[in-house]
């Protein structure tokens, strides 16, 4: 009841507890950093990512090719830059697909119990019994290669979670006497649910979404590096490190760059995430940080 | 208790059925004829048509659905498309070579993550703790197959300390077994160290907290006897649910390590049989996979029930 009346000030208060967290700070500049190249990067880099050079092939980083060239004399930076954009689109498009359908399905679970959370949540518990890449390659065996899919597998992979999590708050906050009082006037489940219910179940919500986006980037990688995600010639991190590793002993900054770039992007969601954790749950006050 | 674990054996009979009907559906869902799929492109007729028959595709879904786990639960997998080795023959065969990796992994995570997790939470304020505690983040978002490339590039072909790829059964000797599996049992088990290092510290910090610690301290014993005899003791239970998550992990195929390394495991044996369309083959690694994680997670959670007796369930 409290955090709703007060509303607007629960999340302010939320932004300054982040903002005195210099770790969460840090992660949410490298995050920014991520996003800025992939979104501003295509436009200034003086290479298109799929320009073939053969006389400049493995070329090593210099003021022409500040990361190198790959074996077909491609811009290594401008391949990252691309890359990034393209982890990133995936990355949210797919956490998009999970949070949309695992919020919904944890929502209706737990707001109706009985035999329709039994149904939902023992379907999730099935989804949950594969490892993630596990399940992510079999969606792929069944729907085919490519990023589409690979959005699709993904979001797959993380839908469980977001019901879990939904599930879990909502059953906290149904019982409340608010929404016996929006009961009272007459409101409907679906208002009930979408107008009372979620909005103060966020809080855990929203530290599981900025997780999942570092997570989802990693699952991007790890299918483009095996070769399930993106398809050639288009770049994207995971596929530059499965083909840069044919030449890595003599030109390492194949192996080395894109790993890095991935490395950020997780790394700052991750510090992002956990910086919401502490600043949106008081009792841990203090012990997330460095 | 054992309203609890009978509660628990059925939800994991539940997940174990759910599991079973996904995997049968993998199948099922491919546009195309089930038993062309699963003797390959190259079969003749008669053998499409008898396969049919077995598997009774002229019937109803469900009944499908029956005979197919009735084969499943007398071991009967099917056979490679590709090879046509038997499914169940091929996947024992892996396993050694999982569970060697998972195991060797595990160890390495653990030897970092107890003294590490215990230093953060003990010596919270200590530069010593920061270091661990940025290299723990930054473990969580390293990518294990990129910090297996860096390790193939470090120590097998700049120093040449060891081998890149393959695998050596333990019967060929530990030395070999051991240099074969030193770089893929790294590259997993800091990642997973990072991980663990993180549940250590909050579960050391929390129970650092109590006030039984804070008697022992009042009577003066000695902070060695209070971190080790008194914390570690109550912190050790959720660092064994963690560690039993992460062996399940670990030893349900860490998929792109085994292929990095050219391992012959279950996670390769998983992704070779979808690039390969072996659906047989991938149906089988799937299952096998799926069905130990579950079984694995059920046996974390009996254990924790035992280790905690204040627990009521």
């Amino acid at each position: 009841m409290e955090r709703k009346k007060s509303g607007g000030s629960f999340w302010r208060d939320t932004v300054k507890e982040f903002k005195r967290n210099r770790v969460a700070v840090l992660g949410t500049f490298f995050v920014l950093f991520v996003v800025i190249s992939g979104l501003v990067g295509p436009f200034i880099n003086p290479y298109p990512p799929l320009e073939i050079d053969m006389t400049n092939r493995l070329a090593p980083p210099s003021f022409q090719h500040l990361l190198g060239t790959d074996n077909f004399g491609r811009d290594v930076l401008s391949r990252i830059f691309y890359g990034t954009r393209l982890s990133l689109v995936v990355s949210v498009l797919s956490v998009t697909f999970s949070l949309a359908i695992g919020t919904s399905l944890g929502a209706v679970a737990g707001f109706f119990g009985s035999i329709i959370d039994e149904g939902i949540m023992r379907l999730m518990d099935v989804l949950f019994a594969f490892p993630a890449v596990l399940l992510a390659i079999t969606i792929i065996s069944i729907l085919g290669q490519g990023v589409q899919n690979a959005i699709i597998a993904i979001g797959v992979v993380y839908t469980p979670i977001f019901a879990r999590i939904t599930r879990g708050s909502v059953i906290g906050v149904r019982g409340l006497d608010y929404v016996e009082s929006a009961r009272a006037l007459g409101a409907g489940n679906t208002r009930i649910i979408t107008r009372h219910v979620l909005p103060n179940s966020m809080a855990p919500i929203v530290v599981e979404t900025t997780l999942s986006l570092g997570f989802a980037i990693l699952s991007e990688s790890a299918l483009s590096f095996l070769g399930l995600g993106t398809q050639p010639p288009t770049p994207s991190l995971g596929r530059m490190l499965s083909e840069g590793r044919m030449y890595i002993s003599g030109a390492p900054w194949l192996g080395v760059f894109p790993g890095i770039a991935i490395l950020l992007a997780v790394l700052g969601f991750n510090l992002i995430g956990d910086g919401l954790r502490d600043a949106l749950d008081p009792k841990l006050k203090g012990q997330g940080r460095i | 208790m054992t309203a609890y674990i009978t509660r628990r054996l059925f939800t994991t009979l539940l997940i174990a059925v759910g599991i079973s009907i996904l995997v049968f559906l993998i199948v099922r869902t491919l546009p195309g004829d089930p038993a062309r799929i699963m003797l390959g492109i190259q079969a003749d007729e008669t053998r499409i048509e008898t396969l049919r028959e077995e598997l009774g595709l002229d019937k109803p879904i469900f009944i499908q659905y029956g005979i197919w786990l009735n084969n499943v639960v007398h071991g009967d997998l099917g056979s490679s498309v590709i090879t046509g080795q038997s499914v169940s023959g091929s996947i024992l065969n892996r396993l050694p070579v999982t569970f060697s990796l998972a195991l060797s992994a595990l160890f390495v995570a653990l030897l970092i993550a107890i003294p590490a997790g215990t230093i953060t939470a003990v010596k919270r304020d200590s530069y010593l703790a920061s270091i661990i505690t940025v290299l723990s983040q930054i473990g969580v978002g390293i990518p294990n197959f990129w910090l297996g490339i860096i390790f193939i590039l470090v120590f097998a072909q700049w120093t040449q300390l060891f081998p890149s790829f393959g695998y050596e059964p333990l019967s060929n000797g530990f030395f070999s077994w051991a240099r074969h599996l030193a770089l893929p049992a790294l590259s997993v088990g800091l990642i997973t160290g990072a991980i663990i290092t993180r549940f250590v510290r909050s579960a050391m910090l929390e129970a650092l907290n109590q006030d039984f610690i804070k008697v022992a301290r009042a009577k003066g014993l000695r902070e060695s006897v209070v971190v080790f005899r008194h914390t570690f003791k109550n912190a050790i239970i959720p660092i064994v649910t963690v560690v039993g998550l992460q062996l399940a992990y670990l030893l349900s195929g860490v998929v792109v390590i085994e292929v990095v390394f050219a391992l012959p495991g279950l996670g390769r044996l998983a992704f070779n049989s979808v690039t390969r369309r072996d659906y047989p083959m991938l149906q089988g690694a799937v299952l096998t996979i799926a069905i130990s994680f579950t079984l694995i997670n059920l046996l974390v959670d009996v254990l924790y029930a035992y280790l905690d007796p204040r627990i009521k369930y």
